[in-house]
């Protein structure tokens, strides 16, 4: 390690320079008087400079940019902005990130796009045109998005551009080796990277190969039109109007059964899995949470007063979250088993609601969206203009909200317009 | 030649290591890159500091972790002019001590912390060398960070 002496490093210094600063010296705390006063960036190899800074917040980075030439360039350091991104907990960057991507725009980038939500601003929105009714479910990621409609179609979308990719409906299944297909409205559906379940009022669920969206299977399980559906790497849950609860286990050649219960006596409107528990919210207003190792009653939450349409676990499965038709939400405790507090403000029936890290997304008959934080217990946005009818479905991410409402065309409110897409395309979920 | 106690210089993991290869104590190990009057300096940290815990992941702890909250001794350890500051986070770093790299480069970044440019330029005897243009140009692209 070859480093300039002391002797060296203030010798390049002026005797003219230290004294024409003398004078300034007055209002600077007696800290700093201690004297001789050094540009540690000159004086510490590069990695110390870099560890120095990395004990800053960003705004001080950002002041240390406007110090001199040789300042400037530490405090763009990849190495010192990476460490500002890793500080921030609930942010990602996905595996194909390049290993020397400018952390700086990513980090600038990253921050514009939370600011955009905070303030609810800067919403692109725009329409997916080509269902000819009802959009009853929608899923998204960064490359596509699907819907499932009551004109008995899936359709995938561009996410990007909105352009329809795929239809899947009577006229693409007449086309396929395995001519499989709704008879009725599409009223479910979920994917993963290998395969889409859809679940539909023609009391079928239909599994899909992906990426190829070949239909492989389908299922007659339920004696009822399927409500809902949701599935890990291990189970597939359904439930229906025929007021059952049926598990299947993924992991199994032929998906085989492993339990029906009967859930609710009357229809069972929603059902979530996370891990091995699952979530149901029916017609009688009560959140069950079932096991899906055993298919056994775990517990029975009361709290609402009407009935249930949706239910949602959070990602650690600690908390569920449940809406209906008494216009509320209520969040509660899985370990505690009890209601932890409730967010008020639809006006009509809570229809969908989706979680995404410590946000929850929730979509009403009251035709508004609605985001609401977990830790800070409120509500922090309210999407009133996008919708002029009931809203059936909605999900989002750092990036998006795509809902759907009784109308053909589903909305996209995408968040990222006008930012670097160079960077967007390379922020997580 | 400056004598000290085995587990106040095992604080750093380049003697400990050291006295592993050499496998004895009582042996005289040189210290070629840091002088007489800083390495007393840091051995009167590694004394103060000799029973605490030594972290065992830096990733796991000094990644997530902001404060630069300061303890008082080392707050007043650290009250010395800038040459023996830095010349402290070099040697630190050199005789790989982490607590006291970390200590020094805390010290180091609560000397920017709440400072205007020209603050910082004083305090650490700086020249400006930007032009009127690029000051203003890097105010323009600072202000993607301001509140409003």
């Amino acid at each position: 390690m070859v480093l300039p002496t002391f002797a060296e490093t203030v010798l390049s210094y002026t005797s003219e320079e230290s004294e024409a600063t003398c004078d300034e010296d007055d209002d600077i705390n007696a800290d700093d008087k201690r004297s001789p006063r050094i540009d540690f960036t000159k004086w510490l190899p590069g990695e110390l400079r870099t560890l120095v800074f990395c004990w800053l917040d960003f705004r001080s980075i950002l002041i240390c940019r406007r110090v001199c030439h040789g300042w400037k360039e530490a405090a763009e350091m990849s190495a010192v902005w990476r460490h500002q991104f890793r500080l921030r907990r609930r942010w990602a960057v996905k595996p194909e990130t390049p290993s020397d991507i400018d952390w700086h725009m990513m980090f600038k980038t990253r921050y514009l796009l939370d600011r955009r939500w905070e303030h609810g601003e800067c919403v692109y929105a725009y329409n997916l045109d080509g269902h000819e009714e009802s959009v009853y479910c929608v899923q998204f990621d960064d490359e596509k998005i699907i819907t499932g409609s009551r004109d008995r179609s899936v359709r995938v979308w561009d996410t990007t551009t909105g352009k329809q990719l795929i239809a899947l409906n009577a006229a693409s299944a007449a086309l396929a080796d395995n001519p499989v297909t709704h008879s009725g409205s599409v009223l479910c559906l979920q994917y993963d990277d290998k395969m889409m379940l859809t679940g539909s009022s023609d009391e079928t669920v239909i599994i899909w190969e992906l990426p190829a969206y070949r239909a492989v299977r389908q299922l007659h399980d339920h004696k009822g039109g399927i409500l809902d559906l949701s599935f890990n790497d291990r189970y597939i849950a359904t439930c229906s109007k025929d007021g059952m609860l049926i598990i299947r286990d993924r992991r199994e050649e032929g998906f085989p059964l492993r339990h029906i219960v009967v859930a609710c006596n009357g229809s069972v409107n929603s059902v979530h899995i996370r891990r091995s528990l699952i979530a149901t919210a029916g017609v009688d207003g009560i959140v069950k949470v079932w096991s899906a190792d055993t298919g056994k009653l775990l517990m029975s939450l009361h709290g609402h007063s009407r009935g249930l349409a949706c239910v949602t676990l959070s990602p650690d499965a600690r908390t569920i979250i449940s809406g209906g038709n008494d216009n509320t939400i209520r969040v509660w405790d899985t370990k505690k088993q009890n209601c932890l507090f409730e967010f008020a403000g639809h006006e009509s029936l809570v229809r969908t609601l989706h979680v995404f890290g410590r946000k929850v997304l929730s979509g009403s008959y009251d035709q508004t969206l609605k985001v609401w934080d977990l830790d800070y217990r409120k509500k922090v946005m309210d999407l009133q203009k996008y919708h002029g009818n009931w809203i059936f479905s909605a999900k989002m991410d750092s990036k998006r909200i795509v809902s759907t409402s009784f109308g053909a065309k589903p909305v996209v409110l995408d968040f990222t317009r006008e930012l670097d897409q160079y960077y967007v395309r390379y922020i997580s979920m | 030649m400056i004598d000290t106690e085995k587990d106040v210089a095992e604080r750093s993991v380049l003697i400990k290591n050291m006295i592993e290869d050499v496998g004895d104590a009582s042996t005289e190990i040189p210290i070629p890159n840091v002088t007489a009057n800083v390495l007393k300096k840091v051995l009167e940290w590694c004394e103060h500091h000799k029973g605490d815990p030594i972290a065992a992941n830096e990733d796991d702890t000094d990644a997530r972790k902001k404060s630069t909250d300061i303890d008082e001794w080392d707050q007043k350890f650290m009250q010395v002019d800038q040459e023996m500051l830095f010349e402290i986070i070099l040697a630190a770093n050199y005789l790989d001590i982490k607590a006291l790299l970390e200590v020094g480069c805390k010290t180091v970044a609560n000397m920017i912390k709440g400072k205007t440019p020209e603050e910082i330029r004083r305090t650490f005897n700086i020249q400006n060398d930007f032009t009127p243009e690029e000051e203003a140009q890097i105010r323009r692209e600072n202000e993607w960070a301001e509140d409003r």
